[in-house]
């Protein structure tokens, strides 16, 4: 590569531009494609933007560090999952019970379910760790990643194809089983498919949705204060 | 915009006071969002001064995965030796999730 373009690569903004660049050619693609659930605007960003980092060549711990003033707001935005989670928690308080037993059901069974399959094909703790929150949204499966020692950025990723996964089998498997009712499959995509779950099940209808961010919620926040404190038991 | 952004530090801060004060294995953000939540059922008003621009910021979540989701170029040894259990711990734990949280709720949820 030249001087001059080893010099911008070096300025402070080129990384955070590079960033938002990708970002914007995705969302621009999901846009084009008629909100296609497999164009993810992420999916298509961070496949640009690991290809600009390796053609240039920066160690990741660099490109970290420079997109610090984007990252660095994962923190307050998790705070901000606060709101919609109230306003979806007074939507439905009359559901409580129904609501509870399936959040413990399959949030107990997703994670271990996961960890058992994992650890059976021989995968190491560090895996396991990494793995086991890949149920729960994106910055708070990072959170409880971090909490288990795993790593972070791969249960991001993880959380992703989950969702994605998730949003395109979700579906037509629960009509298969024979759930019809809205509440039901936007909970069971919230539950198991998060964001993206969650976007599809905005698709079926307001109250599919509702469901599905009430449940993307709860799950995150009982999976954040449980996990970290039963995986000791366990490892 | 300003005000929003200085409730969530505000509040993120005071959840990483409160598990330094307590020892309790949970992260910082995540004693943020529960304190918030205690804070909007006891101001309501709250919660509408800060719904727009909050929904606004959450739609930005993907974005800011980014950085951190780069660091997989990192990881390729890993995964190459552990790709299979982890797309079988993902795809059949998922399945087991979607069909048991459906069943469960099957004709339960008529409001």
């Amino acid at each position: 590569m030249s001087d001059l373009a080893k010099k911008l690569a070096q300025h402070p903004l080129f990384w955070i531009g590079v960033t938002l660049l990708a970002w914007q050619i995705g969302v621009w693609c999901h846009r084009r494609s008629g909100q296609h659930i497999l164009i993810q605007p992420i999916l298509i960003a961070l496949l640009l933007t690991a290809v600009a980092v390796t053609f240039v060549d920066v160690p990741f711990d660099d490109y970290y560090a420079d997109t610090r003033p984007i990252h660095l707001l994962l923190g307050p935005v998790t705070v901000a999952l606060a709101v919609p989670l109230y306003f979806n928690l007074r939507l439905i308080a009359r559901l409580w019970l129904p609501l509870t037993v399936a959040l413990l059901l399959t949030g107990i069974t997703a994670v271990a379910l996961t960890v058992l399959i994992a650890k059976a094909f021989g995968a190491p703790e560090l895996i396991l760790a990494t793995l086991a929150p890949k149920s729960v949204t994106g910055p708070i499966a990072m959170l409880v990643a971090h909490d288990l020692a795993g790593l972070p950025g791969l249960a991001a990723v993880l959380v992703l194809l989950t969702g994605v996964a998730g949003a395109v089998i979700g579906p037509p498997l629960l009509h298969r089983f024979g759930v019809q009712d809205d509440a039901a499959v936007g909970f069971a995509l919230g539950l198991s498919a998060h964001a993206v779950g969650t976007a599809r099940a905005f698709a079926i209808s307001d109250r599919c949705g509702a469901f599905a961010a009430l449940d993307m919620g709860l799950m995150g926040v009982t999976t954040a204060i449980l996990l970290p404190l039963a995986w000791p038991l366990f490892f | 915009m300003i005000f929003t952004l200085l409730v969530l530090i505000a509040f993120q801060l005071a959840g990483e006071l409160l598990i330094q004060l307590s020892g309790l294995p949970v992260s910082g953000p995540i004693a943020g969002l529960l304190l918030l939540l205690i804070a909007l059922t006891l101001v309501p008003q709250l919660a509408e001064r800060l719904r727009q621009n909050v929904n606004r910021l959450i739609a930005l979540l993907p974005l800011l995965l980014v950085p951190p989701s780069v660091s997989i170029i990192g990881y390729g040894d890993l995964l190459r030796d552990h790709g299979t259990a982890i797309t079988a711990g993902l795809l059949i734990s998922l399945i087991v999730a979607l069909v048991v949280t459906g069943l469960a709720l099957k004709g339960r949820t008529r409001a």
